[in-house]
Order: C-alpha cells, then structure tokens, then sequence
C-alpha cells in the first residue's frame, strides 16, 4: 500500500480525536537537530470543519482487537485497515515539520494483537524521533488501556503529553459498549500522574533529570452516546482536574459511526451541548466556580440558550450589581460579558481614575450583557439596567450562536 | 500653523524624528517619509537621518519609558498603518505629559490606539508562525512566499532560525518587497529576486514535484468529520487573504 493511502486511511481513523494542543513545551532544538516546543503552541491550519490543525494526528495502525460500539475502528466494522511502519511514520513526521505543517506528532493506535506490542511500537517512533532524528518538536503519546507501566514510563519520557481517553464518563456505560476494563483506563492515567509527581521532585534536587511529560495530560469524552447528564459529566472532570491533575479534559460531541442500536439514533453532533460544556469547564478552571455553582442538585443539564456564567449571574441576582471600581478581581471575573483578559485590564486601568462605560468597551467588556451587573461610582453602568429580568435575558442569550448550533433533543423521552 | 514631519522611513530616521518632535513639544499635523513628496501647505520640518542621535534617542526612551513601553513601540512601527508613525508620537507625547510609567491608561484614546496597533502585529506574527508554508526547491533549499497586513517577517525569522538551524530557507515577503535568507550559519536581509518570484507565483493549480505538498493535502482533506462541517469557522481562524500561499488550499 502506498503512503498516501496509508495517511488517508489513519488520519480519517484518527479524526475523532479531539485533543491538537501543542502547548506546553518549551524544550530547545537539540543540537544539530530539528525542531523546538512553541509554549503557548501554534496552530497551523484549519480543516473544513473549523478545527485546528496543530499536530500530525494519526492512528499507528486502524487495526484493533477491541470492539467498541461508538469507535469507527471498532473490530467488528467492515472498512480497510492499514498500519505505518516506525521508520514510515518518523520520516513523515520530519518532512511535515521542516515544511511548516505541523508543531509535532500525536500519536493513537487501535490495538494490534496486544497493548503492550501495540504501546511498544508507538514509543519506538518517539524513541527514533527523540534519538536519531534529533526531534525536538512537539510529541502527544496515548497510551493504550492495559498497556504495562513501564511502557508508559517511557513514553512520557519521550513525549510532552500522554494521554488516555476515558471516552465514556460513567462505568456502566463502559460495561455496555465496550469490552474494555475501567481498571485498564484508570491504571494508566494513575501511572501517569505519579510519574509526573516524582519527576517534578526529582527536578527539584537535580536540574538536569529528563523532563516526564512536561505538558502533563488530558483525557477525552464523548458527548451524547450515553445517557449521562452534564452534572455528571463536570463532577468527572472537575475530579480528573483535581485527582489526577489533568491538563484538560476534552469533550467530543458523539458522531454516529455505526447503526448498532445501544447507541442513540441522532441525526448530527450535539454540537451546541459540546460548546456550553466547554464554557463550564473554563468556568472551572479559569473563573474560580465549583461545580455545584454550575449546576443546582435539582438541574441537571447546562441550559441551552444561555452560557453558564449567565445562567448562574441570573440565578444569583442578589449578588450585583458590583460596584467596579472596588470589586476584587475573583468577583469582575463572575460577571458577564467581563473575562480573564478584560477583568486584568480593569484592575491595571482604574488605578488611574474612573473608568466610564465607554472605557470598559474599549478594555472589551462586553457592554451589552456587563451592563445589567456593575455599578460605577454608585450609579448602574448605564442608565435603565439590571431591572427587568426579561430584558435582562434577552441581553444575554447568545442567538448567533444558537441558530447553527442547536440541535434536536438527544434521549426524546 | 500646519507643521509637518519628513524622515527618511528607516527606523534610525524614525527615532529621530520623534526625538526632535517630542523636544519642540509639538504635534505635527502629519508624518511623511522620502516618497512622498507633495505637500501642498504648512511648513515641512525636515529631519535627517543620523544614527548616533537615533541610538542616543533609543537610549533615552528605554531608560525613560521602560522596555515594555519601546517593545511596544518596535511592534507598532512594524504596523502597515497609514497613521502609524502620528499614533506613536501621540503616544509618546501622552506619556511624557502625564507620566513616563503611564501605559495602563489603558482607555486613553492615545493608549489604546498604540495598543491595538501592536497588538495587530503581534497577532499577526503569531498566526504566520504557524501559516508560513515551505516549498523544497532544487536539492536542500526551502522558500516560502508570505504576503502579510504587517511587517512581521522580522518578529517571526528568528523563530524559524531556533526552530530549523541546520536548514537554509528563505522567507520572502511579497507585500512589503523584503526577505530573510538563513544559510544555517546566519541571517541576511534579502530583496526577493526574479527566481523566487518564480517560485512563488507558481499557477494555482499546485503543481509540484515535492510528493509531501499532495500528502499534506490530503491528510488536510481527511482529517476534517464531515458532519462538523463548518466554513465561517475555517475563514474566522484562518481568513482567505492568507489562503493564496497555503499548500492545502492551493
């Protein structure tokens, strides 16, 4: 098989893998090597569907002895499988870097005859790129569930991320579509965590240790394939971010790519379900919410029309308005139509004197929907705000945005 | 009465220019450079370019301003921006009269607009970090054509010498009619030639012998799910005046 058909054949396979960070390394091009880490990361072109294409995402081979109802790869689909030989791969990966296609590789696999035979060949082309190419690009591992540990010590030698997907949030749910063990996936992300752990000790005492996966991991979920509600979902990550110190957890509106009835039957992505559950992961992360201030005990999915951080600003109106001028930096970041970069801008600019509505636009806030919120001096921020609840919502349900998203509703009851 | 500034568009002439406006403590109605000649009232101030009151003046501005506040001002004259070289006079002006340290006064128009220029440049910069596709010619060498809003060439070469130092390449700027030429043991400024125009006026068809330019394209092909289909999204990330230069689109 020529490599073009391979490529075509493993790249499709590895489509559905969300994750194309190239983040996090700061490791230097090695001496008469190629290619160094970019920290904040780099995107280097955009496929038809909007995403970012920043690493050579491939499958090592589409072959797998694993039969998952919601993978494409799955043993029991009837599709050609191929697989790269090591020295393929590492070839493919130099000539894409030198041309400025991509930041690195990132690496999966179907599981060829075991995980550890599988595993094995993944870290041999790490090896090669890290050894006798002199690669000093970016490099994302998966590791197979079931794979050894010292496998996966090694790869996170080589790599700046590992990562293993969960794919499914609840352990039922991996019981009916899979014949993989929850054990297997959870070891490895275990193994990972401690390795990191021990090597930032280690680096603490002696600075040239090798580097463990410098740009730590993430894991992946699918969306919409199972029955679980987005409280669910979050409590998870909010666990993996704080247990297993996760980078990111990414999350992957369900494809259907076969018609196996455990699956729902749905006509396209929940892509508008996908979006609103990345707005709350960032309130996670980024904002300082927990994951009940997300999500009441009694409300157990994210509301449609309106972002999280809205729908929260709005079940909590007995908080505003703020008063701008002297509220700390956590509470502007709690305010619609302020974020990170603009509630900074405002804590450096009113140093300097009041800042009128006219200011906060150009620093930009988001007038529209901040308006309703925050008191300057006293006085609301514009004249007529924060009174009527319907006008209220109206400002702050995101319409453009709805329109091309929404979807029909997934488990119609 | 209507003054105006003439340099010589360097940027040693630059600085002295701003040298001896921020000295007369005045606000020229506008900035030329060399080409343009035809003013047709005011009185035309012209200042040479001299080198050693230009690094006299970088020093000064350093030491008086802060490094932040000159990166700022380097990113800015890199702007294609017709009221570029006003801007950061008012800039520098705004901040001499207040004070030297006065940069977050973010919402001062003066502030603001020198802000947003740099910014322009910067993300640019980073975006053609990533856009700036290589061609192999003949045996070793690789070229790429760019034709960016800024002048950010000389922001992203030096990324490319740490990233590929045992490579030669050249990195041509169309637009602005200047390149970077590394040999793997330093870095030139070029003028693209008529051989690298004929590299990178290429007809859009993409023929090519380089069998990598068709595996990335279809790879590019490939890794898109059909049923995320999303082109606004695509042209927001990555807008179509780019698109003339990039392997997979063309």
């Amino acid at each position: 098989m020529d490599l073009e058909k391979k490529l075509a054949i493993l790249g499709a396979a590895a489509r559905y893998d969300v994750s194309c960070a190239s983040s996090g390394s700061r490791l230097a091009t090695p001496k008469g090597g190629i290619g160094n880490g970019a920290f904040p990361g780099i995107c280097h072109s955009w496929a038809d569907d909007g995403r970012c294409i920043s690493l050579l995402k491939v499958l090592f081979t589409n072959v797998c002895i694993h039969d998952c109802a919601y993978c494409v790869n799955r043993r029991s689909n009837d599709l050609p499988r191929a697989a790269f030989t090591v020295d393929e791969l590492c070839n493919l990966t130099i000539e894409f870097y030198r041309r400025n296609y991509i930041e690195g590789l990132f690496l999966s696999s179907g599981v060829m005859r075991s995980s550890d035979y599988t595993m094995e060949r993944m870290v041999l082309v790490a090896k090669k790129l890290r050894t006798e190419h002199l690669f000093g690009g970016y490099l994302h591992l998966k590791a197979i569930p079931g794979a050894g540990r010292g496998l996966v010590r090694q790869a996170g030698l080589y790599a700046d991320r590992v990562s293993v997907n969960i794919e499914l949030p609840t352990e039922r749910s991996l019981r009916l579509l899979t014949d993989k063990k929850k054990d297997d996936i959870i070891a490895p992300m275990g193994e990972i965590k401690s390795a990191i752990v021990e090597n930032r000790d280690e680096r603490k005492h002696l600075r040239s240790a090798p580097r463990f996966a410098p740009a730590g991991q993430s894991t992946q979920l699918i969306i919409g394939a199972t029955p679980e509600n987005d409280r669910q979902i979050l409590t998870l990550s909010d666990a993996l971010y704080r247990r297993f110190s996760l980078r990111r957890v990414y999350y992957s509106a369900f494809v259907p790519v076969s018609g196996d009835p455990r699956l729902p039957a749905i006509a396209t992505p929940p892509l508008l379900r996908e979006h609103r559950l990345y707005q709350a992961d960032w309130l996670l992360r980024f904002y300082g919410f927990a994951v009940g201030e997300i999500l009441g005990e009694r409300q157990p999915f994210l509301d449609e029309e309106l972002d999280p951080k809205s729908a929260w600003a709005l079940r909590n109106l007995h908080l505003f308005p703020i008063e701008l001028m002297t509220a700390p930096y956590e509470l502007l970041l709690r305010v619609p139509g302020i974020g990170v970069t603009s509630a900074r801008r405002i804590v450096v600019a009113r140093r300097h004197g009041f800042l009128s509505a006219e200011d906060l636009a150009k620093l930009g806030v988001v007038m529209k929907r901040a308006r309703h919120f925050l008191t300057i001096g006293g006085r609301m921020a514009l004249p007529g705000s924060g009174r009527h609840l319907h006008l209220m919502r109206r400002d702050l349900v995101t319409r453009d945005l709805l329109a091309p998203l929404r979807q029909l509703p997934l488990f119609s009851s | 009465m209507t003054i105006i500034y003439h340099y010589d568009g360097s940027f040693p002439g630059f600085l002295c220019m701003l040298d001896e406006a921020l000295h007369r403590k005045e606000h020229p109605f506008a900035i030329i450079t060399a080409d343009a000649q035809e003013v047709l009232w005011g009185e035309v101030r012209v200042v040479e370019r001299d080198d050693v009151r230009a690094l006299a003046c970088w020093r000064w501005m350093k030491a008086h301003f802060g490094v932040p506040t000159v990166r700022l001002v380097m990113r800015a004259f890199l702007a294609d921006d017709e009221r570029r070289d006003l801007r950061i006079l008012d800039y520098l002006s705004f901040l001499c009269a207040v004070a030297p340290h006065g940069t977050a006064a973010l919402a001062h128009p003066a502030v603001k607009g020198l802000d947003d220029l740099a910014r322009q440049v910067t993300v640019e910069a980073h975006r053609l970090t990533g856009l700036v596709r290589f061609t192999q010619v003949r045996s070793q060498l690789l070229v790429a054509p760019i034709e960016p809003t800024h002048r950010v060439l000389p922001l992203i070469a030096p990324h490319f010498v740490r990233r590929l130092p045992g490579e030669r390449w050249l990195i041509a700027d169309l637009r602005h009619a200047f390149g970077y030429y590394w040999d793997t043991v330093s870095l030139r400024e070029v003028e693209p030639g008529p051989e690298i125009a004929a590299v990178c006026n290429r007809p859009c068809t993409g023929a090519s012998d380089d069998p990598y330019e068709s595996l990335w394209r279809r790879y590019v092909q490939v890794i898109a799910i059909a049923e995320r289909r999303n082109p606004r999204a695509q042209r927001r990330f990555m807008p179509e005046r780019y698109w003339r230069h990039l392997t997979e689109k063309r």
